[in-house]
């Protein structure tokens, strides 16, 4: 079991993007170590030798034809966005603090 | 009804699809307050759409088995101008731009969409208790959840607030909300459906299937939605075979597995008990059954909370507020955009998922916990194709027990994810499974058979599964 697992889950929130209140760091700090012990369980097996799984099925379908179609969802698509300024999104500057 | 009664009702012009779907809206206004299977209510769009359909069917050209038939699907399918959620805050708003290629199959079909279900927040859970919206209730009995993901999807279909619908299923939740709520699901092969334009959690596992009042309803919507995608780079360009054709009742000369290490410690008397009656109704229909061993049963479940966090962690990296959805407003630089926005926007169970899955994935960790998972994947798919070696399908509970209370399990991650401990493995493997009514608990509350096949055998399984229903009749029992 890993030493000082909460500092590990908050570095490990940072990576993913998120930020927890200390009150709600312990709980999903908590949380997160009950999962990690219970899936620790699968070290009882030995897997040496075995390929692993990503996709259960062979789906290979192989490359499509190297042909021009028309896509008319460049305005709707731009549309979902928060902010934008004609054609391009928009988001706040990138400042030099930031890490 | 059933779709095939409606359809039956549309062609003899005994019903209109406007008067089908004003019946419909009609039961979700008045009772949809105390289930909440309902997230977008989409009302006017769907009288006009019935409108339509009635045209369609007077012309008499270009009918479907689903022309004029109204239902509602689960809040994870993109539907074009119709707002899709996931429910969770972070698409509180997303009105999507386009739709997926099964929700365009049904809409080419003919359908009239009422508008979208409740769910698990991105897909993530067994309860429905996780979703931005509130929880859904079991229509069976309100003090019970339903199941989940797809909660809100069983629950509509149960109450009769949609004639059928389309869920999704990862680890179960189209079987096990099926089997809370006494309806059929199915979760088709791994690749049969295209997932193109279903808001992803889990991309090795994920997989459209029909949620339905009978087998043959769960047929005819598989023969319209399944087939090769372009857009699929994971759908299988192998032909869709008429479903319904192969629905003969007949499993005379059919071999069904009973795996040994699914009937041991944790599973509850009332289930064990639905499930070996079933096994005498298979053995009474003609069919052979014999004991098997999937002997690394009690791995899928840690193996599947590795795998399905770590996909989904990579899978929900794209909600950083600048596209689409939820945006903060406290952002003061870029980085604070992505981490503000993600935090706002997720739910508890969404952000231990994505925090479990960054952290198996991440630099030193990655073999011990990701790769070995992989490795486990492996033996838990060979042990099924071991067994198919000498049986056609493999019968088992859909849940280790019946429904149970709000808020019973929301505490315990643990307790919570082994509901999933005999529909994990079919996703591992990649198998086609399906869940049907074989009862009720002793407390009145629906017990699901699930039956698993071959890949690619929907067609065995839906044929096996109908024998049984057409013998027992459980779909016809009333919601009091």
């Amino acid at each position: 079991m890993v030493k000082d697992l909460k500092t590990l889950i908050e570095k490990t929130a940072r990576l993913a993007r998120l930020e927890f209140a200390a009150d709600e760091l312990e709980k999903i700090a908590a949380k997160a170590k009950t999962v990690i012990s219970y899936v620790e369980q699968l070290n009882e097996l030995d897997t040496d030798g075995v390929l692993p799984t990503s996709h259960a099925v062979d789906t290979r379908s192989g490359l499509r034809d190297d042909r021009v179609a028309e896509s008319k969802l460049a305005l709707a698509v731009l549309n979902a966005a928060p902010k934008r300024d004609g054609g391009f999104v928009q988001v706040p500057k990138v400042i030099d603090s930031e890490e | 009804m059933t779709i095939h009664e409606l359809a039956g009702l549309l062609s003899k012009k005994e019903i209109s699809s406007v008067e089908l779907t004003q019946t419909y809206i009609d039961a979700v206004e008045r009772g949809d307050k105390k289930i909440n299977s309902y997230v977008t209510r989409a009302f006017d769009t769907a009288r006009a759409e019935a409108k339509a359909a009635d045209e369609r069917l007077a012309h008499g050209k270009n009918i479907t088995p689903l022309t004029g038939i109204p239902l509602a699907l689960k809040d994870i399918f993109v539907t074009e101008g119709i707002r899709t959620t996931c429910c969770s805050k972070i698409l509180e708003n997303y009105i999507p731009p386009y739709s997926g290629t099964v929700v365009q199959k049904l809409k080419d079909a003919g359908i009239v969409l009422l508008g979208k279900l409740n769910m698990d927040e991105f897909a993530m859970g067994s309860s429905n208790e996780h979703s931005s919206f509130g929880p859904v209730r079991n229509p069976w009995n309100t003090d019970y959840i339903p199941g989940g993901s797809s909660g809100g999807s069983a629950a509509a279909v149960a109450a009769g607030f949609t004639a059928a619908t389309l869920g999704t299923d990862t680890g179960g939740s189209i079987r096990l909300p099926a089997s809370f709520c006494g309806i059929v699901g199915l979760k088709p092969t791994y690749g049969r459906v295209s997932r193109f334009g279903i808001i992803a959690f889990a991309s090795s596992l994920d997989q459209v299937g029909p949620m339905t009042r009978d087998v043959r309803d769960a047929a005819i919507m598989l023969e319209v939605v399944a087939g090769y995608d372009p857009n699929d780079a994971t759908s299988l360009n192998v032909p869709v075979p008429n479903y319904t054709k192969t629905l003969t009742g007949d499993v005379k000369g059919k071999t069904i597995g009973i795996p040994e290490e699914y009937f041991g410690e944790g599973l509850d008397a009332d289930v064990e008990k639905a499930i070996k009656d079933a096994v005498a109704v298979m053995e009474k229909l003609g069919a052979a059954t014999k004991r098997v061993s999937l002997g690394h049963t009690r791995y899928a479940v840690p193996c599947y909370y590795i795998i399905a966090p770590a996909e989904a962690s990579a899978n929900l990296a794209r909600y950083d507020g600048v596209r689409y959805g939820r945006q903060t407003k406290n952002a003061r630089g870029l980085g604070e955009l992505f981490t503000k926005s993600r935090t706002e926007g997720f739910g508890p169970e969404v952000a231990l998922r994505i925090v479990i899955g960054t952290y198996v994935l991440s630099s030193g960790y990655y073999d011990a916990y990701y790769l070995k998972a992989q490795k486990v994947r492996t033996l838990i798919k060979n042990d099924f194709l071991e067994a198919f070696k000498t049986c056609d399908a493999i019968i088992a509970p859909a849940s280790p027990t019946p429904p149970f209370r709000l808020g019973e399990k929301i505490d315990d991650p643990i307790k919570m994810y082994l509901n999933d401990i005999y529909t994990a493995p079919v996703n591992l493997a990649g198998l086609p499974a399906m869940s049907v009514p074989c009862g009720f608990s002793a407390k009145g509350l629906p017990i699901g058979l699930q039956i698993i096949g071959r890949p690619m055998d929907e067609a065995g399984i839906m044929n096996i599964a109908y024998a049984y229903e057409q013998e027992t009749k459980w779909q016809t029992t009333k919601l009091s």
